[in-house]
């Protein structure tokens, strides 16, 4: 059943990446509505690929996919209906958010590539090296760019255990 | 003192184990090196987690709607058809357009036989939606656009789906109502308030007469115009809720074998609105209704029927014809029961769920002669697990499958009065022997063993690691949600002593706590309350993962446990029982021990969780309650983590000079052969500290009838004599002797004790408080077997027993007791 294998490999995809992407679409356009669209359109994408082609890094090729389309549809909003900022800023519903911590404002305000970085690792659990291929950053900048956060947060957080730490 | 560099990458990259073979061992020779390092490794660790937890948490996502899936889905077959989709040009950009050409995708597709839409496997969550929905040409009902949960998404991909699905199915034609346990319909979580919601709340109490509130009962809300149904049943406090339904006109049905059928007409319901709607239930004297789902999904009412003793298979005969067209309701009790040996209480007994609650069949352990079988062997058993498992079918007013009923675990449900061991033993033991109650001319011998108590003060230090459940079918608040509350309870007694961690376990395993310091309650209580059922990470073997952080965090000569907490399904990473089996056997051999508690209804596979607990060296308690959840993790904190003596095994030697024949009441399957007390290589059962274990045998005495009231006997051997009275060596006049061998928790060879027992010809009046109220517990297990040793003992012999027997009852179980056996009575009408 050739038909059943190959849409399967699509299916098996969408269950497995469909919550990490719509995270990372939600966060890069404050939009749950958008952020499914954006996701939908990527297994749209994903279906006219040839198979051979994404085998073996079909979550790098989700994010990139994703990844731009998100970006494309956010400056395509923004000219819609002109942003302030078209940084990624926090938006005041999830900022008053009880959930939302020290932490994610901390991360928020991380510069623009560590900041994505950190997002992918935590949130999308992608490894060093699919970062590096959703960001075209190197690994090891990954590896650096994290490692600076973590300490950071590390500090911010374990203030009692930073302490002990001469 | 090595220096290191904290700037360095690659303690990051260690822990998101990025690193290669090489760099990764020369990082741990470092880490071995120094505790600077260690300490950084750890602690970005934890830093880690948190992020994640929070980030995961700081964006909410709102999954796919399920029409968005299909269109991928239909997307993706085309694919795999034909590649002429290819041509389909970037129309992403207009949304509509996209959406209009699935739709046409998904209306070619709808349009081709069943059979020849490849459903896979895997496809898991989509292809159980399409399953559900009816296969009768009943008019589907039109899904609600429902805002899924915002706080919820964290289930896993988009299980959502199927569940706003399956809380809206029509119900298929098929098992009658009555006399079947409510299977419990995975409850839609509460949908946060969002701008697209189009959905309505309705929620309420059901009650009886005297506003008890009842468990167990099955709540139907349907909707009048579209005829789409949901049901869900009431929880342990007797609420209910249907937290998304489509605006409408609905009716709503409660019913619970027992109580006459409700129902509350002409409900309206519009969007956004939460509608509390309070139910009542009144006791059925001797009619039930029975009730028949049909196709249409409509509901209609058949006559009332009397359901009796003695009437049973007039009643079958109705139902089996009035469900004909239909699937055979699943009788699984009766495939039990050897042909023509009905139970007389069968048709109002609960069946096992056909879900798949799984008992292994009991035999009453049969009356055996003393001149062929002086000796009786078997495992101890200190659970306490189906006891609270025949007082939930109780409370939710059901009698409990046989099989369910296992006595000797009723009977050590409860705590006895026996005194401290003697001497540096960790074990001791108190004979006791008085008339039967059921059967006065048989003698019923107690034998109550006490493990040494350890005072919680000084117990030794604890390395716990839970393996907790959190699937998705973890969600009601009697599972996960008692769970954390009573490991709550239980981080409380820890100290700095103690090390707590947690593994967690859905489709895939997460270590959802590192090692962390007993007396860090805060960062225990915050991450316990973080987890949800349905959330997770990480791939791999939940178990290997638990232990392998018990092995790593291993305190010598301290408390060493995995205590696996679920529902039974049992998907930790090992589906072979065997391979799982072994491993919990080699690890509990290391010093590894397993505790596993039971929660919730439905998918509680019993026989599995208790075979491993047995293998852990660990007990099994079922917790129903949250007090039942204190109880065993709480109280009996120091019995539930110190195991004082392992491998403890029971042979009774009966004296044929005082005793003809005698009787093990329950063990059942405990049992072991005579040979393998001296096997110090076969288990046995272990003891926590302050644990009592409580056995009884009917013992017939010389030269009386085996069976008073014609229960089955052994006739006596016509062909071999019996040999000319050996002239009993001590011409001893005790009755039997008891031999109790034990391993030190840490030991490999056994050690013995021996205690003689005389008849004092004592009066069952006249016995203790604990030999009274224990031989009423064993009465009414036997009642609800349907042994047929149980002689003349009825409920109300039970209840008055039991109820001159409360002693002190601290905890207010031997009352709760009284209430179960005068609800039983309820239940049989008698």
């Amino acid at each position: 059943m050739e038909d059943g294998i190959e849409s399967q490999w699509i299916v098996d995809a969408l269950n497995q990446h469909e919550e990490a992407l719509l995270r990372y679409a939600t966060w890069v356009l404050r939009d749950h509505e958008l952020a499914k669209e954006v996701v939908q359109e990527t297994f749209f994408r994903l279906c006219r690929e040839e198979p051979s082609k994404v085998s073996g890094h079909i979550a790098q090729w989700l994010f990139v996919v994703c990844r731009n389309l998100a970006f494309d549809t956010r400056k395509r909003e923004a000219r819609m209906t002109p942003l302030e900022d078209l940084e990624i800023r926090v938006d005041t519903n999830l900022e008053q958010r009880e959930a939302v911590g020290e932490i994610f404002r901390f991360v928020e305000n991380l510069p623009k590539n560590q900041r994505e970085v950190v997002y992918l690792k935590f949130q999308c659990d992608l490894s060093y090296k699919e970062i590096s291929e959703v960001t075209k950053l190197s690994i090891g900048n990954v590896g650096f760019l994290l490692h600076g956060a973590l300490r950071a947060i590390r500090k911010r957080v374990l203030s009692e255990s930073a302490r002990r730490e001469k | 003192m090595t220096r290191i560099n904290p700037d360095d990458p690659k303690w990051t990259a260690y822990v998101f184990n990025e690193l290669s073979e090489s760099e990764r061992a020369a990082v741990e020779l470092e880490l071995e090196a120094s505790e600077d390092a260690r300490m950084l490794v750890e602690e970005l660790r934890f830093a880690a987690q948190l992020t994640k937890m929070e980030l995961h948490d700081a964006v909410k996502i709102v999954p796919l709607t399920t029409e968005q899936r299909a269109k991928i889905r239909a997307s993706a077959s085309v694919a795999g058809r034909k590649r002429w989709f290819g041509v389909r040009p970037a129309i992403w950009m207009t949304g509509l357009a996209a959406t209009a050409a699935a739709a046409m995708v998904l209306a070619i597709l709808s349009n081709e036989p069943q059979a020849s839409r490849p459903i896979a496997a895997p496809q898991e969550s989509v292809a159980k939606a399409e399953v559900k929905q009816p296969e009768a040409a009943a008019p589907v009902p039109a899904l609600p656009d429902v805002a899924p949960p915002i706080a919820g998404s964290k289930t896993k991909e988009s299980a959502l789906d199927s569940k706003v699905i399956d809380s809206l199915r029509v119900e298929p034609p098929t098992t009658p109502v009555a006399n079947h346990i409510p299977q419990t319909l995975p409850v839609v979580p509460p949908a946060i308030t969002s701008p697209q919601m189009v959905t309505a709340r309705m929620y309420g109490d059901v009650v009886d007469a005297t506003a008890a509130r009842i468990p167990g009962v099955s709540v139907t809300a349907t909707n009048i115009e579209s005829g789409a149904a949901a049901t869900t049943v009431t929880n342990p406090t007797g609420g209910y809720s249907f937290d998304s339904l489509a605006p409408g006109n609905y009716k709503l049905i409660a019913e619970l074998p027992g109580f006459q059928r409700s129902m509350y007409d002409g409900i309206q319901l519009s969007a956004n609105v939460q509608k509390v709607q309070d139910i009542t239930l009144q006791v059925a004297a001797v009619a039930e209704t029975v009730q028949v789902t049909t196709k249409s999904g409509a509901l209609s009412t058949q006559s009332s029927m009397v359901v009796s003793p003695g009437r049973d298979a007039i009643v079958a005969g109705q139902i089996g014809q009035q469900f004909a067209a239909g699937p055979p309701p699943p009788i699984i009790e009766g495939a039990r029961r050897a042909p023509g040996v009905p139970g007389e209480y069968d048709r109002i007994r609960a069946r096992p769920d056909n879900a798949g609650e799984a008992y292994d069949r009991i035999r009453d352990n049969p009356f055996l002669p003393v001149a062929q079988n002086p000796l009786s062997t078997f495992a101890i058993d200190v659970d306490t697990a189906s006891y609270s498992n025949v007082r939930r079918y109780l409370n939710q007013y059901q009698l409990p499958p046989r099989d369910a009923v296992r006595i000797e675990e009723m009977i050590n449900y409860f705590s006895y009065d026996y005194p401290q061991p003697l001497g540096n033993d960790p074990v001791g033991a108190l004979l006791e022997s008085a008339s039967a109650p059921w059967n006065p001319q048989h003698r019923l011998v107690r034998l109550g063993i006490k493990a040494r108590d350890i005072d919680n003060r000084r117990r030794p230090p604890s390395n716990l690691v839970f393996l907790l459940d959190v699937s998705g079918s973890m969600q009601p608040q009697e599972r996960l949600p008692m769970l954390k509350e009573a490991i709550r309870m239980l981080v409380e007694q820890l100290t700095a002593n103690d090390r707590v961690s947690v593994v967690t376990y859905a489709g895939t395993t997460g270590m959802a706590l590192r090692p962390t310091r007993g007396d860090q309650k805060d960062t225990i209580l915050r991450l316990i309350d973080r987890l949800e059922a349905g959330g997770s990470t990480n791939g791999g073997s939940g178990i290997q993962l638990a232990y392998d952080q018990a092995m790593t965090n291993f305190i010598p000569n301290g408390v060493n446990r995995v205590i696996l907490a679920t529902d039974g399904d049992f998907n930790v990473g090992i589906t072979d029982r065997n391979a799982l089996l072994q491993l919990i056997e080699d690890k509990a051999k290391r010093g590894v021990f397993l505790s596993v508690l039971g929660v919730g209804m439905g998918n509680y596979k019993d026989a599995t969780l208790e075979a491993l607990a047995d293998k852990g060296h660990g007990n099994y308690a079922y917790l129903d309650t949250l007090n039942e959840a204190r109880k065993v993790l709480v109280e009996q904190m120091s019995g539930t983590l110190v195991t004082v003596a392992k491998d403890v095994k029971v042979q009774v030697e009966f004296n044929p000079a005082v005793v003809d024949a005698y009787r093990l009441i329950g063990y059942e399957n405990r049992a072991l052969r005579n040979e393998d007390f001296n096997n110090d290589l076969k288990d046995g059962g272990d003891m926590g500290a302050g644990h009592t274990v409580t056995v009884l045998y009917e013992v017939v005495p010389r030269g009386v009838p085996i069976n008073a009231a014609g229960g089955p006997g052994v006739d006596p051997l016509k062909y071999r004599q019996p040999e000319p009275e050996a002239p009993a060596r001590n011409a001893s006049n005790e009755t039997l002797t008891v031999k109790i061998r034990y391993k030190e928790p840490n030991g490999n060879s056994s050690k013995l004790l021996s205690f003689p027992m005389v008849d004092r010809e004592q009066t069952f009046a006249k016995s203790t408080v604990d030999f009274r109220f224990a031989a009423a517990v064993a009465a009414f297990g036997m009642i609800l077997r349907e042994s047929p040793y149980r002689e003349n003992a009825t409920m109300d012999s039970v209840l008055s027993i039991a109820e001159d027997s409360l002693g002190s009852d601290r905890n207010g179980y031997r009352r709760e007791f009284l209430q179960l056996v005068a609800r039983a009575r309820q239940i049989r009408g008698r």
